[in-house]
């Protein structure tokens, strides 16, 4: 039944997700009509299939929310921010719950106790809009199928509306390994009523069924109370439910009137019995002539077809003509025709399994061999070229070629796809967001309205992975810090409720997200006096930081922007870790903020986090790759324009003045001479005659100027962490090989600096 | 009048959780039964036309269209009218049995089914030889 | 030994543990048409029943025993028998 289990995992995820989605968009607006019917069906949806499984629990959870739904469905009651509270906190026990069912299979051990108070919380809520809301159903709720006990197991229970006691039993599978015998503890339960043992799953094929296996559950009723059931299962608190229930009369089909015949045709008592009363019945149900007549054609045809089952002749037209209404029905069954020779019974059908459509799912690592087999093909068709070069010229060359060439765009064609498995809609990061937004702005008394953009831009799952925690915070941040109270916004000339606008979009070969609010700005001023007061710049230095560089503090690790540290976004990550993270991802973090009318921030990250593109460049004869993210251009500089002496210069760049470092120097190679510098045929305009090839890095502390002896194209490589000896060598991000089997080596410019 | 199809007979479920879809058709499949299935009335409809099925199992509450409706669509379709049908609901209240019944169901099971009432009672629905002896 | 097996037949007899269980799945398995007499059956332990449940053999005399007649008798589809009924 693992099978069955897991999708309704995967299942209840996705109804919870939607139950959420409903729940904001229904506190949002109350009289939204759609939200309330979606919500309502995904707890009635979770309450069938949870049904399923033995998890009474989180059925009764779910069954509660759903009454409290249906009171709002109603409009016998009105949507609180109270009432959203309570079922938010339904909606994430569930969760939890089914993130133990995923892990362990079972519920916790308080989940009894944890659903009775939430179901406390909602009953509580339901009531004082419902007059006489709470039905005192006793603990029947826990034990659905008493609820569903049939007629004549209700006959030998023999207390119709009596209080009883529920047992249901499910013995741990490997019971029978520790001595347990679990239908010997019946014997000692006290007035047992009813007992129904039966497979918990459907029992294998015997050649397949493990004997030392017990597959069994055991349902039972007691006449007596729950204290005197109790001990019998002393010994297997964890495996048995045990409590007390009302039996409601029953609700199963109503019995023939009582001068009808007997239906001779089936056993008493049977299903087939109650299934062909039931026929009878619907013939004298109401409805036009049109209904009625599809109805009786229903019914003939049901009747033929439990008379077949049964082994009965079963002609349809003598049916047919029966048929008409419940009397002439009755009659017939009553004193139908005769038994069939139990032999011509045909033979039992035969099991024929399906195989269900499914989607496909890939592990991880199986992903990362794919990947890495495409990066080593690239290495081996880069090893084609210089072979077919070799061969000269001549036909045989040209065939090469093209095939070479072929291969080529084929490769190229087979690493994107392979790239583009790996990558998932942002949806997966903004899910969260919505709710967060709610919560937040709750606690903090704000009105924000969350616009959420370009949920369909899609990245490498291990960017996602990265991008998560980041941006909960820029979230959490802004609604603490950036957007303002109702008030204040009012006095301020603003709608009192604040806008935040997460739009994520592709761009450059990379994905990127931007956080902005319509909040109260940072003020550079502020920002330069509390770097000074916090020891992290002196006075003089802060004075002359622009204002975008002031702004930018708030990633300097060690700040805070807000006088006092809040208890929402002081806790965890700060903005510096966020940096730090993208960073690492080899992505950049950028700020903009105007005082009075709010913030945006900026978070570029790669695509995928184990291809990365790159800017080759050259230094002394080696060839190094700059991670394209955090390239802001590549242009040529007059040696006349950098200034300063060797060791420490700089360039002006779009208005800038940037720090200039040389890579050769980094890299601790002599300088370059203007020539003789390994190229066999690296004669470049410009060179000799005085001009730098400079690489403009924007990292976070501000842009840097790399000057590099030549600059080579962007490849997209498959980043390796440095391993044996090259592990301890700082600066390297990790080597890469180029689609002509190059081996370079990928710099991390913010450690290398 | 039912299976004259190589398999077993037909069953179309027809219910908007995957879950309990699943559970009816490891168990009809499990009793020899050919299991099709569908998540709402509207699919439920377009996949009854398709196939023809011997017996159709409807859960009441479904998004785009209800069981009842799919049941009373499903009636006035002249290939389909005579389907033998299951409703089948949490609910185990007499009135929301009349309401299927009304709406043309053959029979009403309360969820969660047990798998042994869920499967006699598709064999009776559909003619076939009840294999266990003597009925619980 | 509490189940006797005679060709097709097995009879239970007297209390049956789940020692038996091995051998019956067994037999159950190698028998075509199995048959089982429960008549002198005290007590079945939960692992033989759950043998029978799959397998599902014809059962020529159901439990005389109190507690199996009532209450395991109508899960092998053995009527319960008037003489099994509790006081």
């Amino acid at each position: 039944m693992s099978e069955l289990f897991d999708q309704f995992v995967v299942e209840a995820q996705e109804l919870l997700e939607t139950a959420g989605g409903a729940l904001l968009a229904l506190e949002r607006d109350p009289a939204d009509r759609a939200s309330v019917d979606e919500l309502f069906r995904a707890f009635h949806t979770l309450k069938g299939a949870s049904g399923l499984f033995d998890m009474a629990p989180f059925t009764r959870l779910v069954h509660v929310g759903e009454d409290t739904l249906s009171l709002l469905r109603d409009g016998r009651r009105g949507m609180t921010p109270e009432l959203a509270d309570r079922l938010f906190r339904a909606l994430d026990q569930c969760a939890r719950w089914v993130a133990a069912l995923e892990d362990t299979g079972a519920l916790p051990a308080d989940a009894a106790q944890a659903s009775e108070t939430l179901v406390r919380g909602l009953s509580g809520v339901s009531a004082e809009g419902a007059a006489g809301g709470g039905e005192a159903a006793g603990e029947t709720d826990a034990f659905p199928w008493v609820a569903a006990l049939a007629g004549e197991d209700r006959e030998a229970v023999g207390v119709a509306g009596g209080v009883l006691t529920a047992i249901d039993y499910r013995p741990d599978p490997d019971c029978f390994f520790t001595g347990d015998d679990p239908l010997a503890l019946f014997r000692r339960v006290p007035d047992l009523r009813w007992l129904r043992i039966e497979p918990a799953e459907p029992l294998p094929p015997l050649a397949q069924l493990d004997p030392y296996r017990c597959l069994l559950r055991f349902r039972a009723l007691s006449g007596a109370g729950v204290e005197a059931v109790a001990p019998a299962f002393r010994s297997v608190p964890d495996q048995v439910r045990i409590g007390s229930v009302t039996l409601m009369p029953a609700a199963a089909p109503p019995a023939a009137p009582p001068s009808a015949k007997p239906i001779t045709m089936a056993p008493p008592g049977s299903l087939a019995a109650a299934m062909l009363e039931e026929q009878a019945r619907i013939l004298d149900l109401p409805g036009s002539a049109a209904e009625r007549q599809s109805r009786n054609a229903a019914v003939t045809r049901a009747v033929t077809a439990i008379l077949t089952a049964l082994g009965r002749s079963a002609d349809r037209a003598v049916v047919a003509a029966a048929c008409v209404d419940s009397r002439t029905l009755r009659r017939f069954l009553a004193d139908g025709p005769p038994e069939k020779d139990p032999a011509e019974k045909p033979a039992a059908a035969e099991a024929r399994p399906a195989s269900p459509r499914r989607a496909l799912r890939v592990e991880p690592e199986r992903m990362d061999a794919l990947m890495a087999l495409v990066g080593e093909l690239s290495v081996v068709k880069g090893q084609l070229e210089p072979l077919v070069r070799r061969v000269g010229d001549g036909e045989l060359t040209r065939d090469m070629k093209a095939f070479s060439a072929r291969l080529d765009s084929l490769v190229g064609d087979l690493r994107h796809a392979a790239l583009r498995l790996r990558l998932l809609p942002l949806a997966r990061v903004f899910d969260p967001l919505p709710r967060l937004v709610r919560d937040t702005a709750r606690r903090l008394d704000k009105t924000v309205e969350l616009v959420l953009d370009g949920a369909e831009t899609e990245a490498d799952k291990d960017i996602l992975d990265v991008l998560g925690e980041p941006l909960l915070h820029l979230v959490r941040n802004a609604i603490d810090h950036g957007i303002e109270a109702p008030e204040r916004r009012a006095a301020s000339g603003k709608p009192p409720g604040g806008t935040l606008r997460v739009h994520a979009f592709q761009d450059k070969g990379g994905v990127v997200v931007e956080v902005s609010d319509d909040g109260a700005g940072i003020d550079p001023a502020a920002m330069r006096k509390a770097a000074v007061a916090k020891g992290l710049l002196a006075p003089d230095a802060a004075a002359a930081l622009g204002d975008d560089e002031a702004v930018r503090l708030v990633f300097a690790p060690g700040f805070s922007t807000a006088g006092s540290v809040s208890d929402l976004s002081g806790r965890g990550v700060g903005m510096d870790a966020v940096r730090a993270a993208v960073e690492r991802a080899g992505g950049r973090v950028e700020i903009a903020s105007t005082p009075g009318s709010g913030t945006r921030v900026r978070l570029a990250l790669p695509l995928t986090l184990s291809i990365t593109r790159v800017v080759v460049v050259e230094a002394a004869g080696s060839f190094y790759g700059i991670p394209v993210a955090v390239v802001g251009g590549v242009q040529r500089v007059p040696r006349a324009e950098i200034r300063g002496v060797k060791r420490a210069e700089s360039v002006v760049l779009r208005d800038r003045v940037v720090p200039l470092v040389r890579l050769r120097r980094l890299l601790g190679q002599p300088p370059d001479d203007g020539h003789g510098h390994g190229h066999g045929d690296g004669h470049r305009d410009g060179r000799s005659g005085g001009a730098d090839c400079v690489v403009l890095a924007e990292l976070g502390d501000g842009p840097v100027a790399v000057a590099v002896d030549d600059v080579g194209e962007r490849a997209d490589v498959v980043l390796r962490p440095m391993s044996g000896v090259l592990r301890g060598l700082r600066g390297y991000a990790g080597t890469a090989v180029l689609g002509d089997g190059r081996l370079i080596l990928v710099l991390d410019l913010r450690e290398l600096l | 009048m039912s299976a004259n199809h190589t398999g077993g007979p037909r069953v179309l479920v027809v219910d908007d959780a995957v879950t309990v879809r699943a559970f009816s058709r490891r168990v009809l499949e499990g009793a020899g039964f050919v299991v099709d299935e569908a998540v709402n009335g509207i699919e439920g409809l377009e996949r009854a036309m398709a196939v023809v099925p011997d017996l159709v199992i409807v859960d009441v509450n479904m998004r785009k269209m209800d069981g009842y409706t799919m049941l009373r669509v499903l009636r006035r379709d002249p290939a389909l009218r005579d389907v033998p049908a299951i409703m089948i609901s949490t609910e185990s209240k007499d009135s929301d049995r009349e309401q299927a019944l009304l709406a043309g169901a053959n029979w009403y099971i309360v969820k969660p089914p047990r798998p042994e009432v869920l499967v006699e009672a598709a064999r009776l629905l559909t003619g076939q030889p009840l294999t266990t002896e003597g009925v619980p | 030994m509490p189940i006797r097996y005679d060709a097709d037949l097995a009879r239970f007899e007297a209390a049956c543990t789940v020692e038996d269980a091995l051998p019956l799945a067994e037999w159950l398995e190698a028998t075509a048409a199995p048959r089982v007499d429960l008549s002198a059956c005290t007590d079945l332990h939960t692992a033989l029943l759950q043998l029978l449940l799959a397998a599902r053999p014809t059962v020529t005399a159901g439990p005389e025993d109190a507690f199996l007649a009532r209450w395991v008798g109508p899960a092998l589809g053995v009527p319960p028998s008037p003489g099994g009924k509790p006081a």
